[in-house]
C-alpha cells in the first residue's frame, strides 16, 4: 500500500518537474519562463520530498520529518526568488515576445523607466 | 481582545491544579475546557473570541497549500500543451492592505497563485500589478487575491 502511494507521488513529482523544464524551454519570453521555472518545480519537488519522508518513515519504523522541513523552506524561498526574477525583468524593462493584449502597468513602467533590454 | 490569553492560561492552570496533575492529557484537557468557557462567555457578551484569528490563520495556510497544487498543475498544463493558447499580460488590481508586512505576505502568496507573479506596487499602495500567464484566467487570479486579502485582514487587524 505504502509502495503504491510513494511510487505515485514520485512519478507525479517527476512529471511536474519535467513539465516545468519543458516550460522553460518552450515559453516565448522572459516573464513566461519565470512562471515555468518557479511553480511546477516547487510542487514537483515537494511531492518527491513527501514521498521520501513516507518511504523512510515506513522503513525506519519511526517518523522521519526532515524532508517536510525542506518542503516548508522551499515554500518560503522559491516564491521569493520567482518574484525577484520577475521584478528584475520588469525594472530593467525586458521586452515581451509579443505586445501584451492588456498592460495596466504601462504608466507605472514609465515612472521606473530604465533603458529597454532586448 | 488579547487579554483573553492570560485568562485562558489561568483557566487551564485551575483545571490542572484541580486534577492535581500536569500530565500532557490534563494540560490539553485544561486548555480545551478553558477555550470552551471563553467561547461561551464571548458568545454571551457579543465579544470576539481570540482563537477566531488563529482559525483564520489556519484557513489561510490551507488555502495557500491548495493554491500551490493548483498553480503547479496550471503552469505544467500550459507548458506541455501542443499549442499553448495563453495570452500573457499585466493587470492592475486594487489593493486594500496598507502595511509592509501584509503586502509582503500577499505578494508571496500570489506568486503561488495559478499563473500570477506580482511585479510592482504603485507608490500610493492603491494598486498591485500582476503579470498573468493567461489573461483568459484573470477572474481566478482576482478571486484568489480577494480571498487572501480578506483572510490577511482578518488575521492582522
Amino acid at each position: 500500500m505504502i509502495e503504491i502511494l510513494t511510487s505515485f507521488l514520485v512519478v507525479a513529482g517527476a512529471m511536474l518537474v519535467c513539465a516545468g523544464s519543458f516550460g522553460v524551454a518552450r515559453f516565448k519570453d522572459y516573464f513566461e519562463r519565470v512562471h515555468a521555472a518557479g511553480l511546477p518545480a516547487t510542487l514537483g519537488l515537494s511531492l518527491l520530498l513527501i514521498a521520501s519522508s513516507i518511504h523512510l518513515s515506513a522503513h525506519l519504523g519511526e517518523l522521519f520529518l526532515k524532508p517536510i522541513v525542506v518542503v516548508a523552506i522551499l515554500f518560503l524561498t522559491v516564491p521569493l526568488g520567482t518574484e525577484m526574477l520577475a521584478r528584475a525583468g520588469y525594472i530593467t524593462n525586458v521586452k515581451p515576445a509579443h505586445e501584451y493584449a492588456r498592460d495596466d502597468a504601462e504608466e507605472q513602467r514609465e515612472l521606473e523607466h530604465k533603458e529597454p533590454v532586448e | 481582545m488579547w487579554y483573553q490569553i492570560p485568562v485562558h492560561i489561568a483557566l487551564a492552570l485551575v483545571w490542572m491544579i484541580m486534577w492535581g496533575s500536569f500530565a500532557p492529557f490534563h494540560v490539553v484537557a485544561g486548555f480545551v475546557v478553558g477555550g470552551a468557557i471563553l467561547y461561551a462567555l464571548n458568545k454571551g457578551t457579543g465579544g470576539h473570541f481570540y482563537l477566531r484569528r488563529v482559525e483564520s490563520l489556519f484557513k489561510l495556510i490551507a488555502l495557500f497549500l491548495w493554491q500551490i497544487v493548483l498553480s503547479g498543475i496550471f503552469v505544467a498544463r500550459i507548458a506541455i500543451a501542443p499549442r499553448p493558447g495563453n495570452r500573457p499580460g499585466v493587470v492592475a488590481f486594487p489593493l486594500r492592505l496598507k502595511t509592509d508586512g501584509t503586502i509582503t505576505a500577499l505578494t508571496h502568496m500570489l506568486t503561488l497563485t495559478p499563473g500570477a507573479v506580482p511585479i510592482d506596487i504603485s507608490a500610493d499602495r492603491s494598486e498591485i500589478f500582476i503579470h498573468c500567464l493567461d489573461l483568459n484566467d484573470v477572474d481566478a487570479v482576482r478571486e484568489a487575491k480577494e480571498l487572501f486579502e480578506d483572510l490577511l485582514l482578518e488575521v492582522t487587524e
